[in-house]
């Protein structure tokens, strides 16, 4: 009889421990990688970043802080973009009319270029998320 | 008995009842009657059969990439975007892919995977189910699926894709496995013969150890080889070394004639940074010079250096026309200068050298063995022959193995994914199994996981052929014949410059269509003596030392061959100097002085302007005015979006800038 009745707990802990799933939480190693890059995989400011260091780093410097190598070439001097005061009194419309019809359609300086018929719309748009997010990590 | 066959009837009948309320409750009714409450019980009623303006279950139906897809039971607002607010199901597709991939054409399943006959969020593959191989693809590594049908190495709308397989072929995957065969299959290091004659043991050893040490961005991975292995190859390698009789040899002891002070003048002269970095600056091209002096030896280094081309029949590196004095002088500076302290090899190992000849056999032997093994002919091919067919798995489906036929080792605390799986093995290639033989790629985080992305794309699916993208662009470049095409190779101008969008990318003027841009004088002048148009650069054309003869004839071809006929050879406009004068007040508003060097004054961006008048034809001033982009998509010159008129009057501005004045 104890041995029957053992035999029956044997199968129910056996049963249970089927049925429970362990309960170690496991690693999803590649979508930490992602996450833990963040900005860096292919959003809108990673996509502005790319742009931003191709066309407009060489005047406003890799960090937007105007520090380009070419700066010391340009009077005014570019823009801080590290400069959060100055950024966050900005229009985004502002930045967006600067980048896209050059600074003189501004009345800025006309030493920046218009870069409506070289980037897209889209390409803008990242790049005016990108030199907005320039000030914040600052 | 009766009793029983009536109870388990009224129990088969109750439980049929349970199947019809069940059925009745199926959770994508519920979620469109959701929907109703959002927008007045009107459903979806986009044209087409896959919708209709009434509830039930929809379906689209792909046959030419097997699909039945009927996520759009639940997912109702994807192709209207008025839905862009709405909630989760219902909410507008993201982006414009769907205007490019109209979802009546390709379903949902194809890019996004999951379970497309399924009509609930579990049994769709949202997440893991069980028993289905194709969950969906987390929005991280959504461009995977790109790349079972886009199956041209560039992707331009999936830039991780793109980067991915253009990682794959820089790190030479397809040496050891059968990837697409749009995976050039080109060997990735040098040929092996004659490195007995180039190098030392002691070098060899360090290099098979750990090719790090030598080089920090060795494009060599590192094999875990244990000392008896490497010495086994070593001794392999050392006996390669039937090259040495070259047709120009030199005799002469190089250390003993070798002048370092010309041979420096000589390497400044001859821009090898272009293509080897010294010191952290410099091209990529080719492997740094860094410590070359404590690896090659000198008397192979001139010798290399008087025949480039038949140590290397790749001829990636250009025949200089040095002397023998030049080669001498130039491996002195180089041993001289680019050394540190000389590579020894430790007690340990030499202790493991063979003693006799015939243990010296033995060790050739197993170093063959060791070759064949580990697959070191996937990218080092021996007199130009491979010892062995490719080591590893075939990856041409790999996108479509089973999850269940995945071994994680002992690494048991992962989610047991194809993804995760490919992105730690790719990381760390003995992770799983610490035999395996494949070697570390050193590959930062980003690189595996983009490298995992586009090996994800590869799966044989019977997609009909319609489906799939083959070529973006089949490059029209043909290796160019006759005396210019001897010349041509001599000078291994494509390493280099591009042509129709084939060779290299170290010289910023593609070659296509040079003889529309540049006057023939010029360009004559600059091939005998090339100077530096954009002087920040470290990557300059070297001087060939070629003679007059040679340079007419290649300015000759090159002015007749490589042009556009959407240039103007003869600018027929009048360039007047009133035209000029106005040029010159645009060119001066327009701030190009920011980029461009005028009058002594100028940025170093773009390359000087003051003698362009000199170098430049006005047919190609005006067309590149008009649009940078159609000549080179990768410049950061902006358009300005000028006119015919002020295009034309800065280019004759700029005709006027010229050398002599």
């Amino acid at each position: 009889m104890t041995r029957r009745a053992a035999g029956v707990v044997v199968l129910a802990w056996a049963f249970l421990a089927g049925c429970t799933e362990d309960s170690q939480p496991k690693r999803d190693i590649v979508m930490d990688v992602a996450a833990a890059m963040g900005e860096g995989f292919d959003t809108p400011a990673s996509r502005g970043g790319e742009l931003y260091s191709r066309y407009c780093s060489v005047c406003h410097g890799a960090t937007g802080k105007g520090d380009g190598f070419n700066a010391f070439n340009l009077n005014p001097k570019p823009r801080n973009f590290s400069d959060t005061a100055f950024v966050r009194q900005l229009d985004t419309t502002l930045i967006r009319e600067a980048i896209s019809r050059g600074g003189r359609a501004v009345g800025l300086s006309g030493l920046m270029p218009p870069w409506r018929y070289t980037l897209t719309k889209r390409d803008i748009d990242d790049l005016v998320i990108y030199v907005a997010k320039l000030s914040a990590t600052e | 008995m009766k009793t029983a066959i009536c109870i388990s009837g009224v129990l088969l009948f109750i439980s049929f009842l349970l199947i019809l309320q069940d059925d009745f409750n199926q959770q994508w009714k519920q979620v469109q009657q959701r929907f109703a409450t959002i927008d007045e019980n009107r459903f979806y009623s986009a044209d087409g059969d896959a919708y209709a303006a009434e509830p039930g279950v929809k379906q689209i139906v792909v046959s030419g990439l097997d699909r039945v897809d009927r996520c759009t039971t639940c997912h109702l607002g994807v192709q209207e975007s008025k839905y862009a607010h709405a909630v989760a199901p219902f909410t507008t597709h993201p982006g414009d892919m769907l205007r490019i991939h109209d979802p009546k054409e390709f379903g949902c399943t194809a890019c996004h995977l999951g379970q497309g006959y399924a009509v609930s969020f579990e049994t769709a593959a949202h997440e893991k189910l069980e028993f289905w191989n194709e969950t969906m693809l987390p929005r991280e590594l959504l461009q995977a699926t790109c790349g079972t049908c886009h199956l041209s190495e560039e992707v331009p709308a999936a830039p991780q894709l793109t980067r991915g397989r253009l990682l794959i072929r820089d790190k030479g995957c397809s040496g050891c496995h059968d990837l697409n065969n749009f995976f050039e299959d080109t060997p990735r290091g040098p040929d092996l013969e004659g490195i007995g004659n180039k190098t030392t043991p002691a070098w060899l050893y360090q290099w098979l150890k750990n090719p790090r040490a030598y080089l920090k961005d060795s494009r060599m991975p590192a094999f875990r080889l244990s000392d008896h292995e490497i010495v086994s190859l070593m001794e392999f390698l050392m006996s390669l070394n039937t090259k040495d009789s070259p047709p120009r040899l030199i005799k002469e002891q190089p250390s003993e004639e070798g002048n370092e002070d010309d041979g420096g003048t000589l390497v400044s002269e001859s821009r090898c940074i272009s293509c080897h970095a010294i010191h952290g600056r410099g091209g990529k091209l080719a492997p740094e010079l860094e410590r070359v002096g404590d690896k090659v030896r000198e008397e192979w280094l001139a010798n290399f250096l008087r025949n480039v081309h038949y140590y290397q029949p790749e001829k990636v590196m250009l025949e200089y026309n040095f002397t023998d004095r030049n080669a001498l002088d130039i491996a002195a500076y180089v041993l001289g200068e680019f050394s540190e302290e000389a590579y020894e090899l430790p007690d340990s190992v030499e202790a493991l050298l063979p003693r006799s000849e015939s243990q010296r056999k033995d060790r050739i032997e197993q170093g063959r063995k060791l070759m064949a093994k580990y697959g070191c002919d996937g990218c080092h091919t021996i007199s130009g022959k491979r010892l062995s067919p490719r080591v590893g798995p075939k990856l041409t489906n790999i996108g479509s193995r089973l999850e269940s036929t995945l071994d994680f080792g002992k690494m048991t605390d992962v989610v047991p994914t194809l993804y995760n799986w490919m992105y730690m093995k790719v990381k760390q290639p003995a992770v799983f199994d610490s035999t395996s033989i494949m070697p570390d790629f050193h590959l930062t985080d980003r690189e595996a996981l983009e490298i995992t992305l586009a090996l994800l794309g590869n799966r044989e699916l019977e997609y009909s052929e319609e489906y799939l993208v083959r070529e973006s662009e089949r490059s029209l470049y043909r290796k160019p014949a006759g005396a210019f095409g001897e010349l041509f190779e001599r000078y291994s101008c494509i390493s280099c410059h591009s042509i129709d969008k084939y060779g290299g990318d170290i010289s910023t003027a593609p070659l296509t269509i040079e003889g529309s841009k540049v006057q023939y004088e010029w360009l004559k002048d600059y091939l005998l003596n090339p100077s530096a148009i954009r002087p920040l650069l470290a990557e300059r054309m070297p001087r060939f030392r070629m003679t007059e003869r040679e340079a007419a004839l290649m300015a000759d071809y090159i002015k007749k061959v490589y042009v556009s006929d959407d240039i103007p050879g003869f600018f027929e406009y009048e360039l007047t100097s009133q035209s000029a004068d106005a040029g010159r007040r645009l060119f001066m508003e327009l701030g190009c002085r920011s980029c461009h060097i005028v009058e002594k004054t100028g940025g170093y961006v773009g390359p000087q302007l003051d003698d362009v008048g000199d170098r430049l034809e006005a047919g190609w001033l005006f067309s590149w005015l008009r649009s940078p982009l159609t000549y080179n998509a990768e410049t950061i010159h902006p358009d300005y979006g000028f006119s015919e008129e002020q295009a034309k009057q800065l280019t004759a501005y700029l005709m006027t800038k010229r050398g002599a004045q």
